[in-house]
């Protein structure tokens, strides 16, 4: 929103939601003001049913005990679905990295999400991540953990921390694949990514 | 690549030091959304050959594209190399100004990147980088005589961070905390000659003598230090001296 449009006649609601909605990721002054004008042009339930969602959602979602998944009860339906292998345990920093991975309807496993990843630059150490409930979910009837963290520096580093913490516990610890992307040309992939494909390629 | 952080939505923030440009920052368009752009080429440690265009007004670079010259993969594989190498990048970060030009330091760091893609450098190697940067910023640490009255040898010596070195026992009779075995010590990194055998005490004094030399000098404390102290006092001892 431009300067000038703070002069129309604003209420201090509407400035004060303005604000609020700015801080959402990907919401600027225009979108902001886009979502108020739409909310106040819908009818007066919709409002309230928004109002009192995100107050419920505030409220009652949580982290799972078990896995960190958000849950509206104290364990989520993935850890409590009788279906699922509780053999498996697929490792991520965050819920939107196990979306990803549910999106694919490729894995059938449990999953424990760490909630963020080993910083140095950061001074994010070990203690603050989900690491001590995660090993002690390692008991009977786990026998291999996928660390699915992200192939940077940070990710990188993570996995090897947990594979330290794990491996003496006797149970297989996998790293997800790296290298060429589904659709991805050669020619445009950079050398790193190249090596890392050559290095863990398959016999087909 | 000294560091970096999400920008926005989709965006990067780099930090960079050239060997002709020094540090500099570069905002890294797209960086995060698509792979296509700069695919894994915008990675902590990595040497990396851009193009930029300088904004003059703000001081913030436009990366326009990156090629990957070595993505130190040796250093990805071993947490305590990782460890050592981000307090390395941050040391260098934390010292030298945006637009210091110093081709000697980046010499310094990349060199130390590419021995630790080989192998893990030991406290000897990390104490005499510490100090060669010092001395490459201008705060070369003078170890050899007393900043006062000029004598080489004392029981005690006293750290005078704001003076770059050390007091004797006579000079500052009451604050000497540093012994001789640690000042010795720091004259033999200084002229990179290793010693063949040092207590894990004086290492650790030493250690702690160069932290309080930097802590001088920087705005605010070094979390990588912090980080790969911790880690190396759990997973191997012989690392946190």
């Amino acid at each position: 929103m431009v300067d000038g449009d703070r002069d129309i006649g604003r209420s201090g609601i509407m400035e004060r939601l303005s604000r609020l909605l700015q801080q959402l990721p990907g919401v600027g002054p225009k979108t902001a003001s886009r979502l108020m004008l739409a909310i106040l042009s819908a009818p007066a339930e919709y409002g309230r049913a928004l109002s009192k969602t995100v107050a419920d959602l505030v409220d009652k979602v949580h982290p799972c005990e078990i896995c960190g998944m958000l849950s509206e009860r104290k364990r989520c339906t993935i850890c409590t679905d009788p279906r699922r292998d509780s053999s498996l345990i697929c490792v991520v920093e965050r819920v939107p990295d196990l979306l990803a991975i549910e999106a694919s309807h490729e894995y059938r496993g449990l999953y424990h999400v760490l909630h963020g990843v080993l910083n140095p630059l950061e001074g994010a150490g070990p203690e603050q991540l989900r690491i001590d409930t995660l090993v002690e979910r390692l008991g009977a009837g786990v026998r291999e953990v996928i660390l699915a963290t992200s192939s940077s520096v940070e990710g990188e580093a993570t996995a090897l921390y947990l594979k330290k913490r794990i491996a003496p516990l006797g149970i297989t610890v996998s790293r997800l694949a790296a290298g060429i992307p589904v659709g991805g040309e050669l020619e445009y992939t950079d050398s790193s990514t190249i090596g890392r494909a050559l290095a863990g390629r398959k016999e087909i | 690549m000294l560091a970096r952080r999400d920008l926005g939505e989709s965006d990067r923030l780099v930090v960079l030091l050239g060997k002709q440009m020094g540090k500099f920052s570069a905002r890294a368009p797209g960086a995060r959304r698509s792979r296509r752009r700069f695919g894994g080429r915008l990675e902590l440690f990595s040497r990396i050959e851009v193009m930029a265009v300088l904004k003059g007004r703000t001081g913030l670079a436009h990366l326009d594209d990156a090629v990957l010259l070595d993505a130190h993969q040796g250093i990805r594989g071993d947490l305590i190399a990782t460890a050592q190498a981000a307090y390395l990048t941050e040391l260098v970060s934390c010292l030298l100004r945006e637009a210091d030009r110093s081709p000697e330091v980046f010499d310094l760091l990349a060199d130390a990147l590419q021995r630790l893609d080989r192998e893990r450098l030991g406290v000897w190697s990390l104490r005499r980088f510490e100090i060669e940067l010092l001395k490459l910023i201008g705060f070369a640490p003078a170890f050899d005589v007393c900043q006062e009255c000029g004598v080489r040898s004392s029981e005690r010596w006293s750290l005078q961070a704001g003076m770059g070195g050390l007091l004797c026992e006579a000079c500052a009779p009451r604050s000497g905390s540093v012994s001789a075995a640690a000042v010795n010590v720091l004259r033999r990194i200084q002229a990179d000659e290793p010693c063949e055998r040092v207590d894990d005490a004086t290492m650790a004094e030493v250690r702690g003598l160069l932290a309080a030399m930097v802590d001088g000098l920087v705005d605010r404390p070094l979390k990588a230090r912090d980080f790969l102290y911790r880690l190396a006092c759990e997973q191997d001892r012989s690392w946190a001296r």
